[in-house]
């Protein structure tokens, strides 16, 4: 696979103009060094993941997915589905790299909004072109956003603002980030010895050992799970470009959600519209009713009408989030296990402070 | 690791734990035309449905006549009954329950679930709320003399519950009778191979005694498996994933615990569990027609001569003797299939562990040693057996831990005869398939999850590029289905499969219920 010469801005979007473009490129490539480097405090460590813009290897492309209904949430209020489903509309609670909001009339739903783009990118957005940032912001909320709202008085980006707050512009939960997806990418690429176990296999004693990311997320154990696998046999791992986290899919509404009409009838696929990305890295998705069709709050799943966005995300398959690799041959490398490091070289507080229970 | 917890089998019923492993069984559907007279009865069924202490103990005392008498000619004989609800069914008996209190599945009924099944105008029962069973009677028996002895009793039963010339109980639809297969497909399904090798243990005593395991335990106690496996290859899971109101798994320790639901709205759930049954018509002749067709394939693609069981095989992931592929990759092995300590010994992704058993054996040292499978080269990721446990291997939620919380106590049983193995090609238009019957405490999380999220996907439980494809045995996903067989270490030079517009397996019929505790029967939903 030949090197990246640039990596592309998430979903392949075409926000940037050539010179921020790059800076987006040098900040990936950046990021994906520091991870690099940190691994080689393990003495004698070949790096197993790279920079695809330093090395050229050849690897195929593995998408990891998860659902992402928030498993934390599901774990501490799934027996009272009605409590269940209100903590997972709180944006703090939505922790699988997928959060929503809602739009409502009086008390229906008429419109559920997806995201799962980085807080990073737009920070990056925000730090380098304020204009921008409200364009951006104006045509995704569909009304002119007033540039206050969105910065201190002394122009610091605002990610909790109003407006993400009501419309799930960007990922906003603390362990929701950019940098999270490529540390456990790098870091789960070291392999373990712990405790008798040589190497270390299971997923969650390997998330306790390594330190990356939480163990009571769907996301984490799982990340850390296939890419230590490919590890384990010797292969090179790195992220695909464009790098970020997608909404894996559009599930029709009907066939693979349960969401009917009231008396039954079908829910097309055009409910949805994919509102930024491309239909293979979906950063941002919109669920809301064609003209003359039944609002989101008439929908039902069973018996029960629609009153959450969480009900759409967890409902049959449910919606999922991917990232996509890029995993070498087998047999190349072969390093030796490691000793659990005695923590996390990873700090989960790129946004703020996050109410459920976390990290050790 | 947290304490094991004492089962309260004598509120319990017998089916759910420890399962009756009755050679003929009788599944009746009733509706409820008469509360008052419907109350009465089940006052008096209270004391007629077997006890999970009554079934284990019976259990035991069967397994060591056997075991004495070397065989299990002329040892005790005995009818069990068990008793489930629809939610139409409870809500009936007690209307002003909040039945939010209930997983929701349950409540929407299965015609209304993601499962991908055959539109609900082809089903015997289970369509709708009007043709779902309000009670799921079973009875079972070794002998059928017994079971229709039984069912008479039960009809009579029904009858006596008549007030001003009306039964309050109707009998809804055919009742489905369901036998095991005569020799020498004994504990096979109709395809050919052998079932319910698998079954996850309770991690649970019977009694105060703190070695009475429900489950008895194989491993040597210094052995590091001691706590994960109560044999080789049976993982021990939290009884509250099976029994509502006991401690149950967390996704991401084994041997910890998720603390049992608190039940402050209906109390009377304790000890009850959600039994999903489906009638499922298998057509014998497509299954075989397919393997046949593909070997063929298959040995062009493998430039060797592969037999259609051979492929089957990769389908299942056993062998017809039930001996897994992943420790017998080459060629059938009975001896494997009925070694008890070996026949379910093995993982996926990685090297399948040596155990030390109770008189000091390691298992399975006479066979094979599985090779670690991480990339589905031996035991393709498609292979039933892989697809709706793939024990040790990444999953998308989460992985190994979180697969113990999708695993249900399985009670199926076979109907209809077996076909002609000369005939196999040829469909020779009986009716026969399985009676599929589980027991779990989340319907949501458990077999809905499966069947929607696993069996019916592509691309799941299994990630990765290409997709490794559906589920072949019980999949019924509508549109393109197909299945990736391994032929080398490369993925890329996988023989990619469209599976047949119609499957093999056939959902006819089945429902959601609600198999109560013993004091339920006789207090809250008789009152």
């Amino acid at each position: 696979m030949p090197k990246v010469t640039q990596f592309s801005a998430p979903g392949n979007q075409k926000d940037f103009k050539v010179d921020l473009a790059a800076k987006w490129s040098s900040k990936i490539s950046g990021m994906l060094d520091v991870e690099v480097t940190s691994l080689q405090v393990n003495p004698g460590l070949l790096p197993q993941f790279y920079n695809a813009s330093k090395l050229d290897v050849a690897g195929e492309a593995t998408p990891i997915s998860w659902p992402a209904f928030p498993q934390i949430v599901e774990i501490k209020y799934g027996d009272d589905e009605v409590e269940m489903f209100r903590q997972a509309e709180i944006r703090t609670n939505q922790d699988e790299y997928l959060e929503w909001a809602t739009i409502k009339d009086g008390n229906k739903i008429v419109k559920v909004m997806f995201t799962s783009e980085s807080p990073e990118y737009w920070k990056f957005i925000a730090d380098n072109d304020s204009n921008l940032m409200v364009t951006l912001y104006s045509k995704i909320v569909g009304q002119s956003v007033p540039k206050q709202d969105l910065f201190t008085s002394a122009g610091a980006y605002l990610p909790r603002n109003k407006w993400n707050a009501a419309h799930a512009i960007h990922l906003i939960q603390a362990n929701n980030t950019l940098g999270a997806e490529i540390n456990i990418a790098a870091q789960a690429t070291v392999l373990r010895r712990h405790d008798g176990t040589d190497p270390v296999t299971d997923a969650n004693e390997l998330i306790n050992c390594s330190g990356f990311g939480a163990a009571e997320r769907h996301s984490d154990p799982h990340i850390g799970d296939e890419v230590n696998k490919a590890a384990r046999t010797g292969r090179s791992i790195t992220l695909q470009d464009p790098i970020a986290l997608y909404i894996a899919s559009l599930p029709h509404p009907t066939n693979d959600l349960g969401i009917k009409k009231p008396g039954g009838g079908v829910v097309g696929m055009d409910y949805w519209a994919l509102a930024r990305g491309d239909a293979d890295h979906i950063l941002r998705a919109v669920f809301a009713a064609p003209v003359g069709q039944p609002a989101v709050g008439d929908l039902e799943i069973g018996t029960q009408k629609i009153t959450s966005g969480g009900q759409i995300v967890k409902s049959g398959i449910g919606l999922r989030v991917k990232l996509t690799g890029v995993v070498g041959k087998a047999g190349v490398f072969h390093n030796h296990t490691y000793p659990c490091p005695g923590g996390s070289s990873f700090a989960f507080a790129a946004i703020g402070p996050t109410t459920t229970a976390r990290r050790r | 690791m947290d304490a094991e917890e004492v089962l309260e089998l004598d509120d319990i019923q017998g089916a759910i734990v420890p399962g009756f492993r009755k050679d003929r069984s009788l599944i009746i559907g009733l509706r409820i035309e008469d509360v008052a007279g419907c109350k009465a009865w089940l006052r008096i069924q209270s004391k007629e449905v077997a006890t999970a202490r009554e079934v284990l103990t019976f259990n035991r005392l069967y397994k060591a006549m056997r075991v004495r008498r070397g065989g299990e000619a002329e040892t005790a004989h005995v009818v069990w009954r068990s008793i489930s609800f629809s939610a139409a069914g409870l809500k009936r008996l007690r209307p002003t329950d909040d039945q939010a209190a209930f997983d929701n599945k349950f409540v929407d009924g299965m015609f209304n679930d993601t499962l991908h099944d055959p539109a609900t105008v082809q089903w015997k029962l289970g369509s709708t709320d009007e043709t779902t069973p309000h009670i799921l009677v079973v009875l079972a028996a070794d002998r059928s003399q017994d079971l229709d002895a039984a069912f008479k009793r039960l009809i009579k039963e029904i009858r006596a519950t008549s007030c001003r010339g009306k039964p309050a109980l109707r009998l809804l639809g055919e009742v489905q009778p369901g036998a095991t297969l005569p020799a020498p497909l004994t504990g096979h399904e109709h395809f050919g191979f052998k079932d319910g090798v698998s079954q996850p243990a309770i991690r649970g005593r019977a009694s105060t005694d703190s070695v009475d395991f429900i489950d008895p335990r194989q491993l040597a106690t210094t052995d590091p498996k001691f706590n994960h496996f109560a044999e080789p290859g049976r993982p021990l899971v939290w009884p509250g994933q099976f029994v509502i109101g006991y401690n149950r798994q967390l996704p991401n320790d084994p041997l910890k615990v998720r603390p049992a639901v608190v039940l402050t709205t209906l109390p009377w759930r304790k000890n009850g569990s959600y039994l999903v049954y489906r009638r499922l018509q298998q057509k014998v002749h497509l299954f075989w027609q397919f393997s046949e067709n593909c070997a063929k394939e298959f040995s062009g693609a493998l430039s060797k001569s592969v037999t259609p069981v051979e492929f089957a095989t990769r389908l299942v992931g056993r062998w017809p003797s039930g001996a897994p592929l992943m420790r017998a990759p080459n060629a059938d092995d009975a001896t494997l299939a009925q070694d008890d300590s070996s026949n379910n010994n093995f993982q996926f992704t990685n090297p399948t562990p040596n155990v030390t058993l109770q008189d000091g054996m390691v298992a399975s040292k006479k066979f094979p040693t599985p090779v670690a499978d991480p990339f589905g080269r031996v035991c393709p990721f498609i292979a039933h057996i892989r697809k709706v446990n793939p024990r040790d291997d990444p999953t998308d939620p989460g992985g190994p831990s979180d697969t113990l919380r999708r695993l249900m106590l399985r009670r199926g049983i076979p109907y209809g005869p077996p076909q002609d193995p000369d005939k196999l090609l040829r469909d020779d238009g009986v009716d026969r398939g399985l009676l599929f019957m589980a027991y779990q405490a989340s319907i949501t999380d458990q077999f809905s999850f499966l069947t929607s999220t696993w069996v019916n996907a592509a691309g799941a439980p299994h990630d990765g590029e290409p997709q490794s494809g559906h589920d072949p045995l019980i999949g019924q996903q509508e549109g393109e289905r197909f299945i990736r067989m391994p032929i080398d270490d490369s993925d890329d030079h996988d023989l990619k499969l469209a599976l047949p517009e119609d499957p093999w397996v056939v959902m006819t019929g089945g429902g959601y219920f609600f198999t109560p505790s013993i004091s339920a029967l006789a207090g809250a939903l008789a009152e």
